[in-house]
């Protein structure tokens, strides 16, 4: 299963809707799949729309305030940044050295930190706007078309049975694993540790793997329903 | 070759390591390991193990049916078993004609046999409700095919005979269905299987078909018995002393058919002619020639009473035995020498050897895997292998000063007219820019050059570093960057670039988009503004791109495996720290013995099996080929106790430090302990 790279990706962006919003900073690390070490990193700032007005008729959320704060950006510094149509091919062929024998069914496989509910919706909108884009699935064709890896997820099932844990947000795993918050909500710094909680992860999974029992688990006909 | 002898110790020497890759009859990995066990020493004994190791083929495309390690029964192509390694299979399934059941066997080695003309073989199985059709496996007409009279080859079948064909792979159960002939598919790859005895078949798109050729007895095969003998490992025997002097060249073992035709002339008192019968019913594989020859063999033997009637019986017994491996003497004679000439050739004019053998490589079925496997062997005879350049390339794999560079047309995605508009786009801008190629700088290649090839094409030469030169210094990775933005550009501006090019004497690509910009300022409009822009974003991740535009080790080899078939600038493991390695490939390849031994490696290809017996039954063992910057080894073992605490760090692609020692018995490097690096 592992012999795919692992791609950690996170936006910041203008806003929370992940359908309208309009990416500030796109990062990624690229993981190993077998040994999990890091074999590149990507990082860009990405200007948005800075007129709200502009914004709204392009068919995107203004950038909010509160947003610009968490992310500690100024609508001046973002227009100094390169634009997403230029970016947005950089990052594809960033993603594309890893494809397995630059086959498209071995690519990197898709990992961060709450992606299925955010992080993916935008890539699938930016790949259906810029491509790759897989018409017949209506589905992104840059990473795994199959495989994804959301920490968010991982860290529920771990902690699912926990009656202390309170929240699994990204800053009170941060806080739980001993990560400082500096620099968070920087999309490097985000991806960054949230690598190194998935690789924390993997490594226990690994660990563990050997000696789970699943294999004909229920040849004997116990089922729990 | 006028000056070649047969006894030259340098091509001797080629055979007892087995560094016989390009070798007539013994280029395959299961030549080259017998030819190093054997240690042919002389063309008597290469002879011999041309002849032994003779086997006959299935098409690539056959689904062969498997056993995973973890139990699952599945299809596999031979083709895919050959490419993926044997290790993509748990074991392979053989029809144990005693029991009449399945039984998991162990594969040794998947050959590939070059093209050869194939036959559809078509079947019925009338006994089934459903007459089920049997029509998918292609074979050569000399394949062996299960009947319930023993193996026959596909040529000797007749309509109606019947031939094992699978009905029920779970269950294990074969019907014998009607042959309704066979049909000519042209010239197709094939392979076969080398396995362990004693159920020497294999299960090919549901029919029971024969492994490579080579006899069993005692749970060997000939070729062990021989190998063994040869090296005073198991004594000579004979089943009379009367065979003595027809079989001790041979080293006790029948491995002609003219020592059958010599037996019979002695012991049954055959004429010429009646010996040339026994060995026409041996040739054709003939049942009821080799029967009725048999009784005039026991009658004979009684007149001249030199070996009893049982022993007459037993001998020609085993002859009869024999008969499906037994070669034809004076082909396997010209077989050597024609083996002997090319060891010959390659052990004196080395270069020129790899050079042609890789020059027509792109005639074989996968020229990839052939150039991989050259390049390796080629590091052995520390021979040098370098991609083409913009300084120095030519059209095909070509020899400069003791090194041999690839050609572009050598190179994946430019073998057809793409390599040639590239030579000549090369050619051309020579004239243009009136400078050679190798002066040119990056802004000459990426503006002039880039505008005249494809873009396929300039990425991979970017990704190969055929550019990369002392004048241009760019980096593989930043070529390719510098070209897709440059692409990104509308035709006019590209065109203007084109046109200001020479004037303008641009040094880089950001002092070009600057003067662009500038360009563009002067034009009015939306469109024009919208363009500035665009440029100008270029330009900025042009001074400060989103990732390291330096040549990460890993890429660089994954490209060259790409686009070239192997890594040729760097070898796998050199993307790891090496410095606790005290022994290279080479140094086991050369001999070296010891118990301490670290050798930092890449796995090459890992081959996994389960063990039948001993206190490990049942465990998993593997068989690696691991490959350092000098060489790559393929008899690394590492056992079940070691394999379980590593399991998780082998597979193919992984660098890891291996520490163990050399087998006393037979050189093998064995594992004891991993280390990751």
């Amino acid at each position: 299963m592992s012999n795919r790279d692992i791609c950690v990706f996170d936006f910041e962006t203008g806003s929370r809707n992940p359908h309208k919003t309009q990416p500030t900073q796109l990062a990624a690390l690229i993981l190993d799949g077998r040994n999990l070490k890091l074999k590149g990193t990507f990082d860009s700032e990405i200007q948005p729309i800075i007129d709200d007005e502009k914004a709204i008729a392009a068919g995107f959320d203004p950038l909010e305030e509160e947003a610009l704060k968490i992310t500690h950006k100024t609508r001046d510094e973002l227009a100094k940044a390169p634009t997403l149509e230029t970016v947005w091919p950089k990052f594809v062929s960033f993603v594309k050295k890893y494809y397995v024998g630059g086959k498209d069914f071995f690519a990197p496989i898709p990992a961060g930190f709450n992606i299925i509910n955010f992080d993916m919706p935008i890539i699938n909108r930016l790949c259906k706007r810029f491509g790759p884009y897989d018409d017949k699935r209506q589905s992104q064709k840059l990473f795994s078309p199959i495989y994804k890896m959301d920490v968010m997820d991982n860290m529920f099932m771990w902690t699912e049975g926990d009656p202390d844990v309170k929240s699994i947000s990204m800053d009170s795993i941060r806080e739980r694993m001993g990560i400082s918050k500096e620099n968070s909500h920087n999309a490097l710094q985000d991806v960054k540790d949230t690598a190194n909680i998935l690789i924390k992860f993997l490594k226990t999974h690994r660990a563990v793997y050997k000696n789970l029992k699943i294999d004909k688990a229920f040849a004997n006909g116990e089922f729990y329903v | 070759m006028s000056n070649m002898s047969f006894d030259d110790p340098e091509t001797w020497s080629l055979f007892k390591e087995g560094r016989t890759k390009g070798v007539f009859q013994l280029e395959s990995n299961l030549g080259r390991s017998w030819s190093k066990k054997l240690a042919p020493a002389n063309l008597e004994e290469l002879s011999a193990l041309i002849a032994l190791i003779r086997p006959g083929c299935v098409s690539g495309g056959a689904s062969v049916l498997c056993r995973s390690t973890k139990g699952k029964l599945l299809l596999k192509t031979l083709r895919d078993i050959h490419s993926l390694g044997t290790q993509a299979i748990g074991s392979i399934i053989s029809y144990d004609k005693d029991k009449d059941k399945f039984v998991d066997n162990v594969v040794l080695d998947v050959i590939f046999r070059g093209h050869k003309e194939v036959f559809k073989v078509i079947a019925i199985d009338l006994t089934s409700p459903k007459q089920i059709r049997f029509d998918k496996l292609k074979c050569t007409a000399d394949h062996k095919l299960l009947t319930p009279i023993g193996w026959v080859e596909l040529q000797n079948l007749n309509v109606g005979d019947r031939i094992a064909s699978v009905i029920d792979r779970k269950l294990g159960i074969i019907s014998w269905a009607e042959y309704y002939g066979c049909s000519s598919c042209g010239d197709m790859d094939t392979y076969d299987i080398s396995m362990k005895a004693p159920h020497h078949n294999f299960i090919a798109d549901d029919m029971v078909v024969h492994n490579c050729l080579q006899a069993v007895t005692d749970g060997k095969s000939m070729t062990q018995h021989y190998v063994d003998r040869k090296h005073n490992r198991d004594e000579i025997t004979y089943l009379h002393d009367s065979l003595k002097d027809i079989l001790d060249k041979t080293q006790g073992v029948i491995v002609y058919q003219e020592q059958a035709m010599l037996i019979a002339q002695k012991l049954a008192g055959f004429n010429s002619q009646e010996s040339d019968v026994l060995r026409k019913a041996i040739g054709k594989k003939d049942a009821d020639l080799m029967s009725e020859t048999g009784t005039k063999f026991i009658e004979g033997c009684k007149k001249t009473g030199i070996v009893n009637e049982d022993v007459a019986k037993e001998i020609f017994s085993w002859i009869a035995k024999s008969a499906r491996y037994l070669f034809n003497k004076s082909h396997s004679v010209s077989y050597a020498v024609n083996s002997y000439m090319s060891a010959w050739y390659k052990a004196k004019h080395t270069r020129e050897f790899f050079l042609s053998y890789l020059y027509h490589s792109s005639e074989k079925l996968d020229p990839h895997q052939e150039v991989a496997e050259l390049v390796s062997e080629a590091k052995l005879f520390n021979i040098e292998v370098k991609t083409p350049n913009i300084v120095k390339f030519g059209s095909k794999f070509n020899i400069d000063k003791d090194i041999i560079y690839f050609g572009l047309k050598d190179v994946k995605s430019l073998t057809g007219k793409t390599g040639d508009s590239v030579i000549e786009a090369i050619n051309k801008l020579e004239e243009g820019l009136k400078k050679p190629a190798k002066e040119w700088s990056w802004m000459d290649i990426l503006i002039c050059l880039g505008a005249e090839v494809n873009s396929i094409a300039f990425k991979t030469l970017a990704s190969i570093g055929f550019f990369t030169t002392l004048n241009t210094k760019i980096t593989r990775n930043k070529a390719v960057y510098e070209y897709e933005i440059f692409k990104a550009l509308k035709e006019p501006e590209k065109t203007w670039i084109s046109e200001n090019y020479k004037d303008k004497g641009w040094t880089t690509l950001i002092d070009c988009f600057t003067d662009l910009i500038e360009f563009k300022k002067l034009k009015k409009g939306v469109i024009a503004a919208g363009r500035v822009q665009f440029i100008e974003n270029e330009k900025t991740l042009l001074a400060n791109p989103p990732y390291d535009l330096t040549d990460d080790p890993a890429w660089i080899i994954d490209q060259e495996i790409k686009f070239l078939g192997c890594p040729i600038s760097l070898a796998k493991i050199e993307t790891s720290d090496t410095s606790s390695a005290n022994t290279s490939c080479k140094d086991l390849a050369n001999g070296k013995t010891g118990d301490k031994l670290c050798v930092a490696a890449n796995i090459n290809r890992l081959v996994t099996i389960k063990v039948k017996n001993g206190k490990s039954a049942g465990k998993l063992m593997s068989f690696l080929t691991i490959e350092d910057e000098t060489c790559s080894i393929d008899n690394a073992v590492i056992f079940p106790e070691s394999r379980e605490k590593y399991e998780m760090t082998l597979y193919e692609g992984n660098n890891l430090l291996f520490c163990g020692s050399t087998s006393k018995k037979d050189g093998s490097f064995i594992i004891d302990k991993i280390f990751e690096i």
